[in-house]
């Protein structure tokens, strides 16, 4: 059992937040996402030549740093923190840890060193045409070469206008398939960028007509994405423990500073209170979130304790963005101030891999409290 | 520190122990009735608890941490985590020293004269002698220092008059530490001193206080005249401030981390009660025993970091803090629960059906944990300011002399 940081694991943090604060500063992170793609792909090599922190996780036979979930998790914690703009969760998260699950182990190789080194972006379509977690809404059919054509729009899929390969899953003769697309070189792919919520989080539907495709691995694909996506929850969520905890850092130092009839906000009881409740929320979700990659770690099953750390930690997440525009009051509800910037990535999180009340949902059958 | 091999040597010798003494005493779970508070009058409990305790003294398995030279055993905290986590699985009838061992005795320990510590440290250790702790006052309660209990220096001793309340347990004590006002022309926390005070003196009344489950486990006690010798000072003349914060801290990392979550149903109980009842297709019911299910497993959570901290041999952060509220609201949430699911029968019941009245009596019992060993607003006032560093309220009454603040009389 370890859900305290050892001191490489601090290290880690401090690295990673002293290398995102010097070079991806919140005003960086506001060009960034004015810019239509939405990621600066030089400070994408930049963090895996110069931190390896794409290949955190992934094991060294295969280029990767050969460190585990438990170090991941810790980056993501630091990426929420500072709005990292990368397709963090998109490449690492998602279409590393598929490839992974997929036991594919030519695909592994030919993948998984270049999603290390950032010269390739990969992403995951997870959701149908509602947006709800789910098969896309792609077609698959036989082509020349025993490959497949797709017709059909992979809807909200993150990272999309970057990404370099896109994996989804698809219906076969042969059953579920988990398949890749080369959005580089395959011929019939338009990407259709969408206003997002969250600026620092693009995403885009992605429509497909007669792209080639090729299978990854034999298993059953949707299997492989659930494995992959209990993984990616527990990334997530470490992610929204981190805006949770920057959210309360700025409103403390804020509370501290701004005076009003006579004395600092942050000596009545009104806001200190609050500010307790969201060390309160960011606590239980700190405990959660390491419980949960300290689980992953260890190779032990995070199938409850992964929707329980996403769970809490988007409840912690959602709190603290919006007190944090309530105690910075005007200034707080300002485009200029970066409350916003983190209400926003909250929200948007909030969603991205089944909402909190799904979270619930899945934690309830999991542990046999439905039937 | 002591290494893996003595640890694991100290747990097999608790475990063997517990395995031996705990049956043959009744000390398991199913027997149950340990944990529960105990009432005036009840010598049967009183005398459980007092078995259990000295079989620990004589097993050498007492306090743990404390100085041999004083009776305790001279290990580390990881013992006494071990010690707790081998103790979990049974039910020994310990609740009437939490307040002596987990606040007197380290307040003695920490603040009090070697003579003191001979003379009280070993018959506590052994439950010859029971304590309590006598702060708050009708006048005072998150506002400890606002206490006006006065003690007047008379010859070799002191005297003591005024009234305490909410005093756990004081019916079966001998001794407690209390707080009274030495120097009203001193700012109200300047001018406090703690005593040792033995509860069998002339001119000490306790009285108990009914309270809403109808248990009687508070006391009023009234001090008329009450003479203290000067040597039963603890910390200093005046020191009573710096005595009781070490005690009061001590009693929130026992209320917060230590103790097991027993006192509340558990969430698989919930579980089985809402299964019995038919409502687990209500998908409300289901989520909210989601949200049992993870706030339960936090609290354990919490606690497993602050014993990780402890037995690295570092201080708990922010979740050393934290860990008395999120328990709090876990209780509550629990408590609701239990009587939502349990229906017309969680409100009435027969008289003579065992344990019908559960629901009911954990509904009543759980507000007072919002209320006990700091209220759940002076916690997080504590967070803000101690954790966060977030600055004080303006108090106009910090440093003015004590005597002439309005509405004090000392």
């Amino acid at each position: 059992m370890s859900m305290l940081f050892d001191d490489e694991q601090k290290a880690l943090a401090e690295s990673v937040r002293a290398f995102l604060a010097d070079t991806a500063p919140p005003s960086r992170v506001r060009e960034v996402m004015a810019t239509p793609e939405g990621v600066d792909r030089a400070h994408w090599t930049r963090c895996a030549a110069e931190l390896g922190l794409h290949g955190m996780a992934v094991p060294e036979e295969f280029g990767g740093a050969g460190f585990s979930d438990f170090e991941q998790a810790i980056v993501f914690e630091e990426m929420g923190r500072a709005l990292y703009t990368g397709p963090y969760l998109a490449s690492v998260a998602l279409a590393a840890a598929v490839v992974t699950a997929s036991g594919d182990e030519t695909a592994q190789k030919r993948l998984l060193p270049a999603l290390a080194d950032g010269s390739v972006v990969g992403t995951v379509a997870l959701v149908d045409r509602d947006g709800s977690l789910g098969s896309p809404a792609v077609t698959a059919r036989p082509a020349a070469d025993g490959a497949l054509a797709l017709d059909g729009t992979a809807h909200h899929v993150l990272a999309a206008a970057t990404a370099d390969v896109l994996l989804l899953v698809v219906d076969t003769e042969d059953g579920a398939a988990l398949v890749e697309v080369d959005l580089r070189s395959a011929t019939g792919v338009r990407i259709e960028p969408l206003g997002t919520l969250d600026q620092t989080r693009k995403q885009a539907h992605v429509h497909l007509t007669g792209t080639a495709a090729s299978t990854v691995g034999v298993a059953n694909g949707h299997e492989v994405v659930d494995r992959a996506l209990d993984l990616a929850r527990v990334m997530l969520a470490a992610e929204q423990l981190g805006v949770a905890q920057a959210c309360l850092e700025a409103s403390v130092e804020y509370a501290k500073i701004r005076t009003q009839f006579g004395r600092p906000i942050g000596s009545f009881q009104a806001i200190k209170h609050r500010c307790a409740d969201m060390l309160i929320a960011a606590e239980t979700a700190r405990s959660a979130v390491y419980h949960a990659a300290d689980l992953a770690r260890a190779g032990a099953s995070a199938a409850v304790a992964a929707p329980m750390a996403l769970a809490l930690a988007t409840d912690a997440a959602l709190f603290a963005a919006r007190q944090n525009i309530q105690i910075h009051g005007g200034i707080g509800c300002t485009w200029e101030h970066d409350a916003h910037l983190y209400y926003r990535r909250a929200e948007s999180n909030a969603l991205l891999l089944g909402s909190s009340d799904n979270q619930r949902r899945l934690l309830a059958t999991r542990v046999g409290i439905r039937p | 520190m002591s290494g893996e091999e003595d640890l694991q040597a100290f747990r097999t010798r608790v475990r063997t122990w517990l395995e031996k003494e705990a049956p043959a005493h009744g000390w398991t779970k199913e027997s149950s009735g340990g944990r529960r508070r105990i009432g005036r009058g009840d010598h049967a409990a009183v005398e459980r608890n007092k078995e259990c305790q000295l079989a620990l003294f004589e097993a050498g398995l007492a306090g743990l941490t404390w100085p041999e030279e004083f009776g305790g055993q001279g290990l580390t905290m990881r013992e006494q985590i071990v010690f707790t986590e081998e103790t979990r699985r049974y039910d020994l009838p310990l609740v009437m020293f939490i307040i002596g061992l987990g606040m007197c005795g380290p307040t003695i320990l920490a603040v009090g004269s070697d003579e003191q510590k001979q003379r009280y440290i070993e018959p506590m250790l052994r439950g010859d002698e029971v304590w309590c702790q006598l702060f708050s006052e009708p006048g005072a309660g998150s506002d400890v220092a606002g206490l006006t209990t006065r003690a007047v220096k008379d010859g070799e001793d002191w005297v003591v008059n005024g009234q305490k309340v909410w005093t756990s347990g004081a019916h079966h004590c001998e001794f407690g530490i209390l707080l009274a006002r030495t120097s009203p022309d001193k700012s109200k926390h300047k001018g406090l001193t703690m005593f040792i005070v033995d509860l069998r003196s002339p001119g000490v009344t306790i009285q108990p206080i009914k309270q809403i489950d109808g248990g009687e486990h508070f006391n009023e006690v009234f001090f008329d005249d009450v003479r203290i010798p000067d040597a039963n000072v603890l910390g200093g003349v005046d020191g009573g401030w710096h005595a009781a914060t070490a005690t009061l801290m001590n009693e929130r990392v026992s209320l917060g981390a230590v103790r097991p979550l027993d006192d509340v149903h558990s969430t698989d109980d919930l579980i089985e009660l809402a299964r019995r009842r038919g409502l687990l297709t209500d998908d409300g019911v289901v989520r909210d025993l989601a949200d049992l299910w993870m706030r339960e497993r936090v609290v354990g959570l919490l606690g497993e970091r602050i014993t990780t901290a402890l037995m690295q041999g570092t201080t708990p952060g922010p979740e050393g803090s934290v860990a008395k509220l999120v328990r709090t609201d876990f209780s509550n949430r629990s408590a609701e629960a239990g009587a939502r699911f349990a229906g017309a029968a969680g409100v009435a019941w027969r008289e003579d059906e065992a344990g019908a009245d559960g629901y009911a009596n954990t509904l009543l019992f759980t507000p007072s944990l919002s209320v006990a060993g700091g209220t759940d607003e002076v916690l997080k006032t504590i967070i803000g300011e101690r954790v966060l560093g977030l600055p004080k309220e303006p108090a106009h009454d910090r440093d003015t002399p004590f005597r002439e603040l309005s509405g004090r009389k000392a």
